[in-house]
């Protein structure tokens, strides 16, 4: 009796993600539908010219491999494989990008525009946009975001929502049982709950995630030129200068409304931001007029 | 006498809001200010001393000259701890 695994024929899907086109080859089912739900608003069928090609193979041994260009991994577990990869795409998407900048933030979309969720990591942006979702707004990621630097318009970077045990445990509390259940790996991701792509549009909203969970949720306006300044330190290096980039968030921030964010219990949070963003999306404004720059 | 003056290379983004980010691409650091202290950015100009730039704010703000000229002092500071300002122009 063998006990090597049966070997599957290896699958090749074509995406391109705002720009990036990219191949995906890989012999795992279950790796193909978490990638295809992932990037399925991005699928392009009959793409030839690929950036790169990203490959999650599992072995005669029984590991899974991955590779993208010149890195590679490997781990016991298809859920801990994927996620690599998944990691490693993301950075490699931004890294591709030629011209838009990329924000460790998260966006909703709402009335043609959308709300970004910013802070830093573990501060609570996935749970919070996972409990958004009850509440009727369309995640785009909980994670990063693209910004034209000439239109402003916003792009989310679809990301698997990392929750962990305590995530989990939280949007329970709020009415939202995520199922884990195998064989079905976690890999949840914005396309779970949205019905399409969110379109192009500018962020009206910036909330900024900071501080320790408190008995209630506070949301402080928060003075737009304080909001550039803590963006940047959520702004990786990408295409554009500094001085480029600081332009950018403060254009940004000057079309926006900004916020400073105090998680609370986490459904009166979720309530308290969707409420603030209705009321924006309300008395919804054109932006005021754009900063200005002086030396 | 000292005539506060801030460096040319500092980009002052203002922003609707009326806050002021002050933006040193050298060392990349971004420090965001209100509307009084972009006022007083904007007197940094090697014209003004600090007594003259107090003086003008206070015509502004009704606030006791005493409590202006601290808070001028203390923001000038700022300015100067984060290398904002020419030398030693405070």
């Amino acid at each position: 009796m063998s006990l090597q695994p049966n070997l599957l024929p290896f699958t090749e899907d074509c995406f391109c993600v705002h720009g990036v086109p990219f191949r995906l080859k890989t012999n795992v089912p279950d790796a193909r539908s978490c990638f295809g739900r992932l990037y399925g608003h991005f699928y392009k069928s009959g793409l030839t010219e690929c950036e790169f090609q990203a490959e999650l193979a599992l072995s005669a041994s029984g590991t899974f491999h991955w590779t993208l260009a010149d890195r590679t991994g490997e781990a016991s577990t298809l859920n801990a494989t994927l996620w690599n990869l998944e990691s490693i795409l993301c950075e490699t998407i931004i890294r591709s990008q030629r011209r838009n900048i990329a924000i460790h933030a998260g966006a909703l979309a709402f009335g043609g525009s959308a709300a970004l969720i910013a802070g830093r990591s573990g501060a609570g942006k996935s749970t919070l946009s996972v409990a958004m979702v009850r509440r009727g707004f369309t995640v785009g990621s909980d994670d990063v975001t693209l910004a034209d630097p000439d239109s402003l318009h916003v792009f989310p970077v679809p990301r698997c929502f990392h929750l962990d045990d305590q995530s989990l445990a939280l949007l329970r509390t709020d009415g939202l049982e995520i199922p884990l259940a195998p064989p079905r790996p976690p890999f949840i991701v914005p396309g779970d709950f949205m019905p399409g792509p969110i379109p192009a549009c500018r962020a009206r909203i910036l909330i900024l995630i900071s501080g320790q969970r408190v008995t209630q949720p506070l949301l402080t306006p928060m003075p737009q030129a304080e909001m550039a300044a803590r963006l940047l330190q959520e702004t990786g290096l990408g295409p554009l200068s500094h001085g480029e980039t600081m332009g950018v968030l403060s254009r940004l921030a000057a079309g926006a409304r900004c916020y400073g964010l105090t998680l609370g219990p986490l459904g009166r949070t979720a309530d308290a931001v969707a409420e603030l963003i209705r009321e924006s999306a309300g008395t919804a404004a054109e932006p005021q007029a754009a900063a200005t720059n002086s030396r | 006498m000292s005539y506060p003056t801030r460096r040319d290379d500092v980009e002052a983004h203002k922003l609707p809001d009326q806050s002021v980010l002050l933006f040193e691409s050298a060392g990349g650091a971004a420090v965001p200010v209100n509307e009084s202290g972009g006022r007083i950015w904007d007197l940094c100009d090697g014209k003004h001393t600090i007594e003259e730039i107090v003086e003008q704010l206070s015509l502004l703000y009704e606030a006791p000259n005493g409590q202006v000229d601290r808070d001028t002092r203390e923001f000038l500071a700022t300015l100067a701890h984060h290398g904002l300002l020419n030398g030693q122009s405070v």
